[in-house]
């Protein structure tokens, strides 16, 4: 994933929220959380586009990076 | 006859003696140095066996302890005050002092897993975010 930040920094947010902090507990209900690690790619209004759920590969996190760029 | 038998010991002794004295003199100025590293030797040997070694015993390291000394002083001895400042100066040159910041990172890479400030986090942000939820565990 940092590898990802490095190169899309500039143009995409990201943000790593920790299941453990109750400061979360609004996000983790606003985007339906259900257990780690839980990834949500948002457009610019906090929508959510898409959501992955365990391990996802780069290929498929840059493909769904530049589709909502795009 | 027996003045001679008498004699023969005295002459003995006074030989060793004359030996003893002339084995002294021919140190001449170094004789001096050859104690001195002897005694620089005895504490290399005393710092080289432990605290539960006896004194004066020798460890299987102390032959190398005693020979050590003595080549460091006659190194130092050879060497010119500008070459040992040189040397000096790249010791210093080589570790870096308390005050010094080493390199100064101009990108900042993370290695290791950083939670966000979840007071600074908007979900609409103006751009396209990626959140992911994660566990230290």
């Amino acid at each position: 994933m940092h590898g990802l930040e490095a190169e899309y920094s500039e143009r995409l947010n990201f943000v790593y929220l920790d299941i453990d902090d109750p400061a979360n507990d609004a996000f983790k209900a606003d985007l339906g959380f259900r257990y780690q690690p839980h990834i949500f790619l948002l457009d610019a209004q906090g929508n959510p586009l898409r959501e992955w759920i365990g391990p996802v590969s780069r290929e498929e996190l840059i493909s769904a990076f530049e589709q909502a760029l795009n | 006859m027996k003045k001679k038998k008498r004699m023969s010991p005295f002459i003995g002794l006074l030989c060793a003696w004359a030996l003893l004295l002339s084995a002294c003199a021919s140190g001449g100025p170094n004789a001096g140095q050859s104690v001195q590293s002897e005694q620089t030797g005895k504490q290399a040997l005393s710092t080289a066996s432990g605290p539960g070694s006896k004194q004066g015993e020798p460890t299987p390291a102390a032959p190398a302890g005693l020979a050590q000394p003595l080549q460091e002083t006659e190194q130092s001895e050879n060497l010119s005050p500008d070459t040992q400042a040189s040397e000096t100066a790249s010791t210093v040159a080589g570790y870096p002092g308390p005050g010094d910041n080493g390199p100064v990172a101009t990108r900042e890479v993370k290695t290791g897993l950083e939670a966000t400030d979840p007071e600074k986090v908007q979900l609409a942000s103006g751009k396209p975010q990626l959140v992911e939820f994660f566990a230290f565990w």
